[in-house]
């Protein structure tokens, strides 16, 4: 076998090869219309080698017209893949550079043919050869151009400048990362076309006695184009995984945010719901009042007293309906490390800290040993803490100081504000439900931060700190070391 | 005796029957309805008495019922019962024309005065709509003639000057004038011209 047989047919095979495989992935992934047009640019390629290698082979001119109408078919194709992929991968490149290089070249491609097709009656000329790689093959004698020439010319330069625009593009609106691709592909791309062209150039002159070489140049191209292809698909595939845990994030944040609302609507389903039983007792005592006055209202009265015997166990019922809801919760038991559980707190309330434009400071040691307790319970206590301060600021802002430290009786935090502190009138019933000094909220969130807290083996109070604001405290032993560590 | 009629609407049985009970006792006519749908349907715009209706119900809830009332003409006045009342509802109500709005736990006392107070502003609103309707149906049984020379009247203008400008004798202008002012029941011009701006809204 010759070597220009091994080198052309190599270069067909790969090309068609990757065309299977570009095709391939795009029938799976429609969405992905650069892979279209890259399986359309290494068909192109296929196409000019193959008509370069039967070149070299064919003995007359009749052929060798015949080869060049396929010849200007194949750029064609080259130049749309090649626009298509750009556009589809970038979203860069100039449509009216594209369609005038494009349509240039095509009407010429379009004389060539007329041309060849006029002359298809005529006699046909042997054409010389040249060695080759060791072999001799057929070449063009010049000057064999077209009398359109220019047009093909002119094609190409459109052509050049899309390719320049979309490069100069990419690299202004670009990162660091993607002007570095507009460099290897601008490069590569710039290149290789003009190697190609001038190649043609040369030889369709009569300068350069040669067969045709614009598939060996194109392939680096292609090349260039399918890693930079690769490289794109690993970093979206990056760029997804990135997305998604953000999503659990959210979603995380979400479920957070809804058990906070949770009280919110549990106390106001609380009222309707047991607003109804209450309000229809009120009507019946109100009805066997004024039947009372009346004689022969027995009757009637027995069906009150038992309408109201009924309306009572429904109202219990919506109490012991609640009290399950609240007990089905089994908490958890693991290790618990306060810091990352503070953050996450801050972040949650980040919306509002800001519009009052409140600063929380964190002095939590990284190194604090973990407690032992439920998270999402412990969160709600540093949410319940963190709000009421957050109520307490007026809009001039202020600050919240979270700090924890191991004491003698395990974990101490301390949680400081400079609010409005604590109306002296509530200060002891405090950590007692329906307590409060809030016009809107039912007075239960403390209540059951200390419930939480009591649950957890700790102890939280209000510290007796001179104003402003308020202090206040809490503790939790420590958790087994073990435990901890094997948690 | 319709005047005394109370349209109840709750979507909860219990509170339902106890209200209604209480009320029957307290002297009115009272229709129980477990939906605003249910209520829609045995009313109309000659309907009387007043609506009291809970505030949170499934399908149809208060404000909708009273949207609904509107767009069908019942011109019942509405007091709204809650469980809980929240501030935006009762603003939204009351921008309706509600009469009322109370929570279900007020004491009977206060819901019967807030009804006698919806009762009377009916009573009034239908007095008048009845009024209206009379003078209407008098005002029918003009000639155009008759309405011309009288719209001339109340524009202040004496007989002499009616008579030039419709082209007719002032003998037939008084001959029109007294006819109209017998049809519609008033004796004097100022009587007549109360009523004319009453039928033609402009009290």
């Amino acid at each position: 076998m010759s070597w220009t047989t091994a080198i052309w047919s190599a270069t067909i095979a790969t090309c068609l090869t990757l065309v299977v495989i570009h095709l391939a992935i795009w029938y799976r992934q429609r969405q992905r219309k650069a892979l279209l047009y890259m399986a359309l640019t290494l068909a192109g390629v296929a196409g000019i080698a193959l008509v370069e290698f039967l070149l070299m082979r064919a003995g007359d001119s009749h052929t060798a017209r015949l080869l060049f109408n396929w010849a200007n078919l194949w750029v064609l194709v080259i130049m749309v893949g090649l626009v298509g992929f750009l556009r589809f991968t970038y979203g860069i490149g100039s449509p009216t550079l594209a369609a005038g290089a494009i349509g240039l070249r095509a009407v010429a491609a379009l004389l060539v043919l007329a041309d060849a097709l006029g002359r298809a009656g005529g006699t046909a000329s042997p054409l010389p050869t040249i060695p080759f790689l060791g072999e001799t093959v057929h070449f063009i004698p010049a000057p064999q151009v077209a009398s359109t020439w220019y047009l093909n010319e002119v094609g190409n330069f459109l052509f050049f400048l899309f390719i320049l625009h979309a490069i100069l593009t990419m690299w202004r609106g670009g990162r660091p990362k993607e002007r570095a691709s507009a460099l290897r592909l601008g490069a590569g791309i710039l290149f290789f076309t003009l190697a190609a062209a001038s190649l043609s150039f040369l030889i369709n002159h009569g300068i350069l006695q040669s067969p045709y070489l614009v598939s060996l140049p194109f392939l680096p191209v292609v090349m260039v184009l399918i890693l930079e292809l690769a490289r794109q698909q690993a970093e979206d595939a990056r760029s997804k995984e990135i997305t998604l845990a953000e999503m659990v994030r959210l979603r995380h944040r979400l479920h957070q945010a809804d058990r906070v609302s949770l009280l919110g609507h549990l106390s106001s389903a609380l009222v309707h719901e047991l607003g109804q039983p209450l309000g229809a007792i009120l009507r019946n005592a109100e009805a066997a009042e004024l039947l009372l006055d009346r004689p022969g209202g027995q009757e009637q009265l027995r069906q009150i007293i038992q309408d109201i015997r009924r309306d009572d166990r429904r109202a219990m019922e919506v109490i012991s309906r609640m009290r399950e809801l609240f007990d089905r919760r089994t908490m958890e038991r693991r290790p618990v490390h306060l810091l990352p559980l503070a953050r996450e707190v801050v972040t949650l309330l980040q919306l509002e800290l800001s519009r009052k434009g409140v600063e929380v400071e964190l002095r939590i040691p990284s190194q604090l040993p973990a407690l032992e307790g439920d998270p999402v319970l412990l969160q709600q206590v540093l949410l319940n803490l963190l709000g009421n301060a957050l109520e307490a600021m007026d809009d001039r802002g202020g600050w919240i100081r979270l700090e924890a430290a191991v004491t003698s009786g395990g974990i101490e935090m301390t949680l400081r504000d400079n609010g409005r502190g604590v109306p002296p009138d509530i200060r002891d019933c405090l950590f007692d439900p329906f307590c409060t000094s809030k016009k809107s909220g039912m007075g239960i969130g403390l209540a059951i931060s200390r419930t939480i807290v009591e649950a957890h083996g700790g102890r939280i109070w209000l510290g007796r700190e001179a104003g402003p604001g308020a202090t206040f405290h809490l503790l939790f032993p420590l958790a087994d070391r073990e435990e901890a560590t094997h948690g | 005796m319709d005047r005394r009629r109370i349209y109840l609407v709750d979507d909860d049985p219990s509170c339902l029957e106890a209200t209604a009970r209480m009320l029957r006792l307290s002297g009115y006519e009272v229709s129980s309805h477990g939906s605003a749908e249910d209520f829609l349907c045995s009313v109309d715009g000659e309907s009387r008495g007043c609506v009291v209706t809970d505030l949170r119900m499934p399908e149809i809830d208060g404000l909708r019922l009273q949207q609904k009332m509107d767009e069908l003409g019942i011109r019942l006045p509405v007091i709204f019962l809650t469980a809980h009342g929240t501030i935006p509802s009762t603003v939204d109500a009351m921008r309706h024309g509600a009469e009322d709005f109370l929570t279900k736990d007020v004491p009977m006392e206060v819901l019967v005065a807030a009804i006698e107070r919806a009762l009377a502003r009916e009573q009034a609103a239908y007095r008048e709509r009845r009024e209206l309707r009379r003078l209407e149906e008098r005002f029918r049984r003009l000639t155009p003639r008759e309405r011309e020379v009288l719209q001339l009247v109340v524009d202040g203008n004496m007989n002499k000057q009616i008579a030039a400008r419709l082209g007719i004798h002032e003998r037939t202008v008084k001959l029109h004038r007294s006819t109209g002012m017998k049809k519609l029941e008033v004796s004097s011009v100022a009587t007549l011209t109360t009523l004319w701006n009453r039928l033609h809204g402009k009290v």
